[in-house]
């Protein structure tokens, strides 16, 4: 069985694919055409700390500042771009595991016993907006995604 | 999955006595030089964490411990963000709105001047900062 879109044939009865030019378009209105097997090439995210998994954590320290655009205001101030990549060890991710039966992301140390450190791997890009970051200051939770 | 394979690299540095979690910068075909975390229980397969130490060898920063003063900076500095946070979080919304605070009992608005006292008083503790006794919050608020 074939299929058709507007009259145009899509599937073949042979079910593969018509490359046919302004069949398909991507949202940006580009033509997808080309031959051959469609492979996913995507990534495992199902498990996290896997490339394409996000996690909410801040920056591990308020002492270095390679991966922040300095602000000419102060030495002891950053800003954290968005898109911005960093190595695993740049990030900060605690976790809470008493409360009110929830995990969830938690910033800080210290305060409580049931505070458990999760070690990443790899580089994450920033996908947060721009925040500053004060040294010796306070951090703040933002969203990041392991991109290798 | 995606593999992709890695040419270059530069500025390895270990981040343990037994030079097997590294820090480094590589040359990425998708993202150009990004830098990298590589640990031994990396769950993600699509870069080889053997060519990378292959690459790696002995050509790398040695690890350096921090010493027990940049230790304890960086305790005071994690407390001091906790007891600000607390502040921020906990006590300002309470003490500066004065709806919330009207509707407080006596004994209730004792209980938060001890809790904010308490956070203010955090530097000054004995143990401070490796050993603190955080005040508690008053109940039904945490």
């Amino acid at each position: 069985m074939g299929f058709e879109i507007n009259g145009m044939p899509v599937l073949t009865n042979s079910h593969g694919f018509v490359n046919q030019t302004n069949t398909f378009r991507t949202m940006k209105g580009q033509d997808i055409l080309g031959s051959g097997n469609i492979t996913d090439t995507g990534s495992d995210v199902l498990e996290y700390n896997k490339v394409g998994s996000f996690t909410v954590g801040c920056f591990n320290t308020s002492y270095d500042f390679p991966y922040r655009v300095a602000n000419s205001l102060s030495s002891n101030f950053g800003w954290m771009l968005t898109n911005n990549i960093v190595p695993a060890t740049e990030i900060k991710v605690r976790y809470r595991s008493n409360y009110g039966g929830y995990n969830y992301s938690f910033y800080t140390s210290g305060a409580y016993d049931d505070v458990s450190i999760t070690y990443l791997s790899g580089s994450w890009k920033h996908k947060s907006i721009q925040y500053g970051v004060a040294g010796g200051g306070l951090n703040k939770p933002a969203l990041w995604q392991r991109v290798a | 999955m995606t593999r992709w394979t890695i040419e270059e690299i530069r500025n390895a540095k270990s981040l343990n006595d037994d030079n097997t979690v590294f820090d480094l910068e590589m040359n990425h075909p998708e993202f150009g030089w990004i830098p990298y975390t590589l640990r031994p229980d990396d769950p993600d397969g699509s870069v080889s964490n053997e060519d990378l130490l292959s690459m790696i060898g002995s050509n790398y920063a040695a690890y350096v411990p921090p010493t027990s003063e940049e230790v304890i900076a960086r305790q005071v500095a994690e407390a001091r963000e906790e007891r600000d946070r607390q502040l921020r979080q906990n006590v300002d919304p309470m003490v500066s709105n004065s709806l919330r605070w009207n509707d407080l009992t006596d004994e209730q608005r004792t209980m938060w001047q001890e809790y904010r006292t308490g956070l203010l008083g955090v530097p000054q503790q004995s143990g401070f900062p490796q050993n603190i006794n955080w005040p508690t919050i008053p109940d039904g608020y945490r």
